[in-house]
């Protein structure tokens, strides 16, 4: 292994490291005592960004383009874009205790695009392309909203069994309320699924005038499609039928699912395709 | 010899016929403490009163004489005389007194375990003790570490988290499904105790509008009135629930008052927002079968009871490592509180100073390696001769003031500036830390 390529591994594991003793801290909000939320969590969780942000801007300049060519790659860049999306909201003390399952998900995802990194390897010229950039980050970026409303819904739906079952403990008294988690539910669903439609018609776009084709039926596209559909419900049914709290937190699950399977799982299911790589 | 005391009397040893005669509004306590402070056993006093408890802390300079001038000083206050028995007071002494303040600071002697006012009612009394003059280093010191017990029994464990009455539980839960409740909306349908109660927190909680429904109308623009909220007659309430977020309903109706076919109507009408519906009344005002309309959640005055009974377990579970907290703070302090004794600082400081001339006589015949043995223990011994004498004139004055006042405040200077306490720790490793300064 080139020494270059040593010291990237090493700023991603560092960051992985870091993002894990986050991840340890924030379970302990759950266990402790409740009010005594430790500023410790939002720090270590700068500190893995900022190593990622310096192994990411390093495969970037090596390979030329944004660093999403692999499917790895793009899994690394999404771990990080939760971190950063964490940092972001962590401001406001409704959504501290976000961290409690936002932050192990971005360490999981991190870590095991970590484990199966490989080596730059010379770069199609199809991804040279603008098209391709904007592409992958908008869906990516959409992801991580939806990964967001996935875990206000996972929060809400716990905070509901209790307030409902009348047997209200320890998520009652650590979790932020209920209309907090569905509307950060609902504004990351309103922006991930902007995200996700602008991501799908650049793909669209960008498919055309490289194949002359818009849309290629092959899986990634179908469970794409599919998850945007539930996106769409969400939003339908929120706004004509009164959907918002359990059943929105729900659909917000159902989406995520989806959508991971759409990224991680659904290239399994295909043996050739655009969506290769 | 200093002695730390309490006398005083609290809800566990007097009934509040007795408690409310000798209660002192704070305004009251500059003129106790002057009296106190004058009496000449007392060293340092604080004098602690609140609608629960009357205590007086003193350091005093024998256990006997202190206590019977606490006791007098306590029977003395205004409205004590004949009403206030020798059986409803309680006497403590050394790590008993000291244990009880850390109890008293941490909620965990109140009436409702880990209500948070109590500490701010001791820090009250401190400060007013400490403005007086009426505070040296015994209870500064006691009365810091106090508060420290009380931050840390608050933060450490889950005393304060949950609400232990019906009304308070309830605002509670509405904090949990609405987040703040400033710019909501109430209604309360009928009229009774926990229900205005529960108003009450409502609005400190900073709901804003206030809606009262009554079968009649005159008491409904009473209770108006009386809250600050907009009265309807009982036509209007399908319409307020379209608009209000929080229903308290406690009517002496037979009846439910709300079935499930209005709670749907009004949810129709409020595109799904959730609606709280608290439901004090027995025989109970809202159909059951009202609960299951999606985003309408139903509490029923059971259900707030078994919440309130959980959370009061809860809290007793958190009393118990509280306790813990309170244990080792006082065997803290204690230690603190003996090693002001004249002899133990003595031997700290001799041993410290021996500590210094045995390493630097060491290093002084390292270098003097040519010296015969008859040299090397004349160094010796000047340096032994050099210790003693300078420590012959601070020790014999300390054995000379004992625990007296001045001899507390010099050993504590000397420990203070030799860092006697440092050494101390180091050497057994187990001390725990200083509390920061408050």
């Amino acid at each position: 292994m080139p020494v270059a390529e040593f010291v990237v591994a090493l700023l991603r594991w560092s960051g992985v490291l870091c993002a894990a003793v986050a991840s340890a801290v924030f379970a302990r909000t759950l266990t402790g005592p409740p009010g005594a939320v430790s500023p410790l969590g939002p720090r270590l969780v700068g500190t893995a960004v900022v190593f990622m942000t310096a192994a990411l801007v390093v495969r970037a300049l090596e390979l030329g383009t944004v660093p999403l060519v692999t499917s790895v790659e793009a899994l690394f860049f999404y771990a990080w874009l939760l971190l950063v999306i964490f940092l972001l909201l962590v401001r406001r003390a409704a959504h501290r205790t976000l961290g409690v399952f936002l932050v192990p998900l971005a360490t999981v995802l991190a870590a095991a695009s970590a484990a199966f990194m490989a080596p730059p390897q010379a770069v199609n010229e199809l991804f040279r392309n603008r098209l391709f950039a904007l592409h992958t980050v908008s869906l990516f970026l959409g992801y991580s909203a939806l990964s967001v409303a996935f875990c206000a819904g996972v929060m809400y739906l716990l905070l509901f069994d209790e307030i409902a079952h009348k047997k209200v403990g320890r998520m009652f008294a650590r979790l932020p309320s209920l209309d907090d988690l569905d509307r950060l539910g609902h504004r990351t669903v309103v922006l991930g699924f902007v995200l996700l439609t602008a991501g799908i018609v650049i793909g669209m776009v960008w498919a055309r005038r490289e194949w002359g084709v818009a849309w290629v039926w092959e899986s990634k596209s179908v469970w794409t499609l599919l998850s945007w559909s539930v996106y769409l419900g969400y939003l339908v049914t929120r706004r004509a039928a009164g959907w918002q709290g359990q059943r929105a937190a729900w659909l917000a699950t159902l989406g995520f699912a989806l959508s991971i399977f759409t990224l991680l799982g659904s290239n399994a299911l295909l043996s050739s395709g655009k969506h290769i790589f | 010899m200093a002695h730390v005391l309490v006398v005083g009397l609290s809800h566990h040893s007097a009934p509040v016929e007795v408690r409310e005669t000798i209660a002192l509004a704070p305004e009251a306590y500059p003129d106790a403490l002057g009296r106190l402070a004058n009496e000449h056993e007392v060293r340092e006093c604080v004098v602690l009163s609140t609608c629960n408890r009357s205590e007086l802390y003193a350091v005093t300079d024998s256990y006997h004489g202190g206590r019977e001038t606490l006791e007098r000083a306590l029977l003395a206050l205004e409205g004590a005389q004949g009403r206030v028995k020798d059986e409803h007071l309680y006497r403590l002494e050394g790590a008993a007194a000291v244990r009880h303040l850390f109890r008293v600071a941490s909620s965990l002697d109140a009436l409702v375990v880990g209500e948070p006012q109590v500490l701010g009612q001791v820090k009250d009394a401190f400060r007013i003790a400490h403005e007086g003059e009426a505070v040296g280093p015994v209870l500064d010191r006691l009365f810091r570490q106090a508060f420290e017990v009380g931050k840390r029994v608050r933060s450490e464990t889950e005393i304060g988290a949950y609400a232990v009455s019906v009304s308070y539980a309830a605002v509670e839960l509405a904090k949990k499904i609405f987040g703040p409740l400033e710019g909501r909306a109430a209604l309360i349908v009928g009229a009774g105790e926990t229900g205005e109660l529960t108003l009450k927190h409502l609005k400190a909680a900073g709901v804003g509008e206030l809606f009262v429904a009554n079968r009649t109308e005159e008491s409904a623009i009473a209770l108006a009135e009386a809250i600050g909220g907009r009265a309807l007659g009982l036509g209007g309430l399908e319409a307020a629930l379209a608009q209000v977020d929080i229903v308290v309903s406690q009517t002496g109706a037979s009846e439910p008052v709300l079935k499930r076919p209005v709670i749907e109507r009004a949810m129709k009408a409020r595109h799904g927002r959730p609606l709280f519906l608290i439901d004090i009344a027995v025989p109970r005002d809202i159909e059951p079968a009202a609960g299951s309309v999606y985003n309408v959640f139903l509490y029923d005055i059971d259900d707030l009871g078994r919440v309130v009974t959980g959370n009061k377990e809860r809290r007793a579970e958190a009393a118990d490592q509280a306790l813990e907290i309170v244990q080792s703070e006082t065997a803290r302090f204690t230690k603190w509180f003996e090693g002001l004794e004249a002899v133990p600082t003595i031997v700290a400081l001799r041993d410290r100073f021996d500590a210094v001339r045995a390493a630097e006589t060491a290093r002084v015949l390292g270098r003097l390696a040519h010296l015969s043995e008859h040299d090397r223990r004349i160094v010796e011994q000047y340096g032994e001769a050099l210790v003693n004498k300078l420590l012959h004139g601070p020790s014999a004055q300390l054995r000379h003031l004992g625990g007296g006042d001045r001899g507390v405040q010099l050993a504590s200077a000397l420990r203070y500036l030799f860092r006697l306490d440092e050494a101390a720790s180091q050497e057994r490793e187990a001390a725990p830390a200083e509390p920061d300064a408050d």
